[in-house]
C-alpha cells in the first residue's frame, strides 16, 4: 500500500525581520506514504526545522510565514486551514516532537496533566479514564514507576525521561504522522540508542508514519527507507537510504558523508556524534534561489553553478540530485577534506 | 528546612529593624523628646512628666526593649490628642482601609491581568501599544487627580454616585459599596498599570519559551494555553509586583482617604501628622510596615504554590 499521506509541494517560507527578509525554505518538495519513516538531514541552518514547523504551521506569525506552495495532508491543504482547523489536526492526526527536551514541557505541570490535557482534547472522558491511558502510555514509553512519574514534575525527571514523556504525549492520539525534529540530538549516545529503538518499535507497533529530522546518517541508516538532503532551505538530494548512502551524486551529500563522524565531549559532560562540518557556512538567502546555493563551498562549481538553479535530475530509480555536474561528483568522494 | 518555616524566620529581622527604625524616628531626632512629645504650648510640668513617663534618663536599648514588648503585648502607646490608646484609634479606623484596600486591589488585578495577557498576546500590533499607553498614562497621573477627576465625571457630572463620604456596612452593604467604588478605582488605576506592564513583560517572555511551542503543537485551545500554561509560568513576577506595589498601595490609601474624606488609618495618619500626635504616627508606621511585611511573606509563599521548583 503506497497511499500518500502528506505531500508537501513547493513549500517557500520567508521570515522578515529588521534586517529584511529570509527565505528559509526554498522550493521544497516531499512526500511521506502511509507508515513510512522519512529523514531529513542537513547542517543546522537549512531549513529542517522550519519545515516541520510548516507542516504543523507552528511558525511564529507574523514574522514568519509560508509565501508559497500546499502541504497536502491526507489530501487538504494545512497552508490553507484556520487555527481553529489547524488544532484539530495537532496532537491528533499529526504530533511533533522537539529536540530540546529540558525546555519542552512545561515546568509548573505535573507530568500527569500534560499528558492528561493532550487526552482530553480528543474528546471528554473521566479522570480515572485518562490516568489509566496515561499510566498505559508511560509503560508504552517504558519509563518505570509510572504512577509515581505521573505526580512528578519534568524538573524531577533526566533528559531520557522527559523526551520519552514527548513521545508517550505524541503518541497518546495514535497520530497518522509523527514529525520528529532531532528528537535524540541533545541526549548522550546511549540513551540516543534507547529513544530510537523505542520510536522505531512505537511507530511498526502503531502504523505510523514519520517525518524524521537529523542531521546524523547514523540515525538516518538506522531509521528510514527514504532521505532528503536539504541545503539552504532546498532539496539537494532525495532517494531510498541505500541508494543515497552508499553513491551519494550532490557535492553537498558527499560531503556531509565523507565528513568524519568525531566523538566530542560537550559541557554537560555527554559525549556527541558530530559530523565535521564542510569549510564554510550555509548561506541566507534574500528570496528564491537564482543559482546553485551550495556553489560558494562547492569544489567543482562551474560559471552556469553561479548563474543558474540546477534542477533535480534522476540519478538512479527513486534517486534525485539537484546537481550541473553530478556524474562527475564521483571524483570527490577521495580527498573532500584536504 | 522548609521553605515556608525559613521564609516565616526571615520576616523576623525584618521587623525588627522596621521596630528600631519607628522608635529611633523619635528618639534620635533631634532635641528632647519629651518636648516634642509635649508640643509647641506645653508647660516645663507637663515636659516634665513626659519625660519622666518616658523614662528617658535610662539607656536607649534598654527603652526600645521595653517599648518592643509592648508593642508585641498590642500595646501602641497612648494618643496626645485623643488621649485613647493607639491600637484602639487603629483598629476603629482598619475597616475602611482595609475594605478600601482590598477593592482597589480586586479591581487592579481583574483589570491588569486581562489587558497584560492580551497585550502580550498581540505585542508590537497597534492594541497592544494602545493598552500599553493606557497603563503609562494611568501610572503618571497622580492618585489625587484621578481621584478628582472620577469625582467630577460620576458624581458632579453623572450624579451616579456620592462624591464624598463613607457608610459603615453594617449601614448599608449598597451604600457602603457606593461610597468605596471610586476611591477604590483611583486607588486601584495607578497599581493597575503597574501591575498590567509585569504581567505583558512576564506572558512575553513565557509566550515564547519551547514549551508553549509543545502545547500548541499538542492542539490544546488557546485558554488552556494562555491560563494554564503561560500565567501559571508569569505568575512569579507578576505576584511579585503585586507585593512590591503595595507600598505604593499604602501611600495611595492616605492620599485616596483625605481626597474621598473616608474615615480611615490614612486619614488618621495625615491628621496625626498635622497634630504631631507622635504615638499615633508610630504606632501606623509600624502597622503599615508590619502589613506591608506580612503581604510580601504571603507573596514568598505563593512562590511554592505555582512553581514547583521553589518547594524544597
Ligand atoms: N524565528 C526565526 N526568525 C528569523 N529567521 C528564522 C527563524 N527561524 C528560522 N529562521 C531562519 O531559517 C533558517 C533555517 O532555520 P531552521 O529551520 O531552524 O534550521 P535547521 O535546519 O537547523 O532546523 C535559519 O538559518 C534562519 O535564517
Ligand atoms: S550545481 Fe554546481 S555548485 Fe551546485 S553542487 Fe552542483 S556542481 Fe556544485
Ligand atoms: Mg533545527
Amino acid at each position: 500500500m503506497d497511499e500518500t499521506l502528506l505531500a508537501v509541494d513547493d513549500l517557500a517560507v520567508e521570515f522578515s525581520g529588521r534586517s529584511g527578509r529570509t527565505r528559509a525554505v526554498d522550493g521544497l518538495s516531499l512526500t511521506i506514504a502511509r507508515a513510512e519513516t522519512l529523514a531529513v538531514v542537513g547542517e543546522s541552518g537549512c531549513g529542517k526545522s522550519v519545515t516541520a514547523l510548516s507542516v504543523l504551521r507552528l511558525l511564529q506569525e507574523p514574522a514568519g510565514r509560508i509565501v508559497g506552495g500546499t502541504v497536502r495532508f491526507h489530501g487538504r491543504d494545512l497552508a490553507s486551514l484556520d487555527e481553529s482547523e489547524m488544532r484539530q489536526i495537532r496532537g491528533r492526526s499529526i504530533s511533533m516532537i522537539f529536540q530540546e527536551p529540558m525546555t519542552s514541557l512545561n515546568p509548573v505541570l505535573t507530568i500527569g496533566e500534560q499528558i492528561g490535557e493532550t487526552i482530553r482534547i480528543e474528546g471528554d472522558h473521566t479522570a480515572e479514564v485518562v490516568r489509566q491511558r496515561a499510566l498505559a502510555m508511560l509503560d508504552m514509553v517504558q519509563i518505570p514507576d509510572s504512577a509515581r512519574r505521573l505526580k512528578q514534575y519534568p524538573h524531577e525527571l533526566s533528559g531520557g525521561m522527559r523526551q520519552r514523556v514527548m513521545i508517550a504525549m505524541a503518541l497518546v492520539n495514535r497520530p497518522d504522522l509523527l514529525i520528529a525534529d532531532e528528537p535524540t540530538t541533545a541526549l548522550d549516545v546511549t540513551i540516543q540508542a534507547q529513544v530510537l529503538d523505542l520510536m522505531r518499535g512505537l511507530s511498526g507497533q502503531l502504523g505510523m508514519a514519520t517525518l524524521l529530522i537529523t542531521h546524523d546518517f547514523g540515525v538516518v541508516a538506522e531509521m528510514a527507507s527514504r532521505v532528503i538532503v536539504m541545503y539552504a532551505g532546498r532539496k539537494v538530494e532525495e532517494g531510498p537510504v541505500r541508494s543515497l548512502l552508499s553513491s551519494p551524486r550532490h557535492p553537498y551529500t558527499i560531503g556531509l558523508l565523507g565528513s568524519v563522524p568525531k566523538w566530542q565531549q560537550s559541557a554537560g559532560g555527554e559525549r556527541r556524534r558530530r559530523l565535521v562540518e564542510i569549510p564554510g557556512a550555509v548561506p541566507a538567502l534574500r528570496g528564491p534561489a537564482q543559482a546553485c546555493s551550495f556553489a560558494p563551498r562547492c569544489p567543482i562549481a562551474s560559471d552556469r553553478c553561479h548563474a543558474e538553479v540546477p534542477p533535480p535530475t534522476a540519478v538512479a530509480p527513486g534517486h534525485v540530485a539537484a546537481c550541473w555536474h553530478w556524474p562527475s561528483s564521483t571524483n570527490l568522494r577521495s580527498g573532500w577534506h584536504p | 528546612m522548609s521553605y515556608v518555616l525559613r521564609r516565616l524566620l526571615a520576616t523576623l529581622p525584618v521587623m525588627a529593624t522596621v521596630a528600631l527604625i519607628v522608635f529611633s524616628l523619635l528618639h534620635l531626632s533631634p532635641g528632647d523628646p519629651a518636648h516634642v512629645l509635649a508640643g509647641e504650648t506645653a508647660t516645663p510640668d507637663e515636659v516634665a512628666s513626659i519625660r519622666a513617663a518616658l523614662g528617658l534618663e535610662r539607656p536607649f536599648f534598654e527603652r526600645f526593649a521595653d517599648w518592643s514588648y509592648s508593642v508585641i503585648t498590642g500595646n501602641l502607646g497612648q494618643s496626645i490628642f485623643f488621649g485613647r490608646p493607639v491600637a484602639d484609634l487603629i483598629l476603629q479606623r482598619a475597616v475602611p482601609s482595609i475594605a478600601l484596600s482590598l477593592l482597589a486591589l480586586l479591581i487592579a488585578v481583574a483589570i491588569a491581568l486581562p489587558l497584560g495577557m492580551f497585550a502580550a498576546w498581540r505585542a508590537g500590533r497597534v492594541i497592544d501599544k494602545m493598552a500599553m499607553s493606557f497603563a503609562v498614562l494611568g501610572f503618571s497621573l497622580p492618585t489625587f487627580v484621578l481621584g478628582y477627576l472620577l469625582i467630577l465625571f460620576f458624581s458632579v457630572h453623572l450624579r451616579w454616585l456620592p462624591v464624598q463620604g463613607y457608610v459603615a456596612p453594617e449601614d448599608g452593604a449598597v451604600s457602603f459599596l457606593r461610597h468605596l467604588i471610586l476611591p477604590a478605582l483611583a486607588l486601584g488605576l495607578v497599581y493597575a498599570a503597574l501591575i498590567a506592564r509585569v504581567t505583558r513583560a512576564a506572558m512575553l517572555e513565557v509566550l515564547g519559551q519551547d514549551y508553549m511551542r509543545t502545547a500548541r503543537a499538542k492542539g490544546l485551545g488557546l485558554w488552556r494555553m494562555v491560563v494554564r500554561h503561560a500565567l501559571k509560568n508569569a505568575a512569579v513576577p507578576i505576584v511579585t509586583v503585586i507585593g512590591i506595589g503595595f507600598g505604593m498601595l499604602i501611600s495611595g490609601v492616605v492620599v485616596t482617604e483625605t481626597v474621598f474624606n473616608v474615615p480611615g488609618v490614612g486619614r488618621l495618619t495625615v491628621d496625626a501628622i498635622l497634630r504631631r500626635d507622635y504615638p499615633v504616627i508610630q504606632g501606623v508606621v509600624l502597622v503599615f510596615s508590619a502589613t506591608y511585611v506580612l503581604i510580601n511573606l504571603l507573596v514568598d509563599l505563593s512562590y511554592a504554590l505555582f512553581d514547583p521548583r521553589v518547594r524544597r
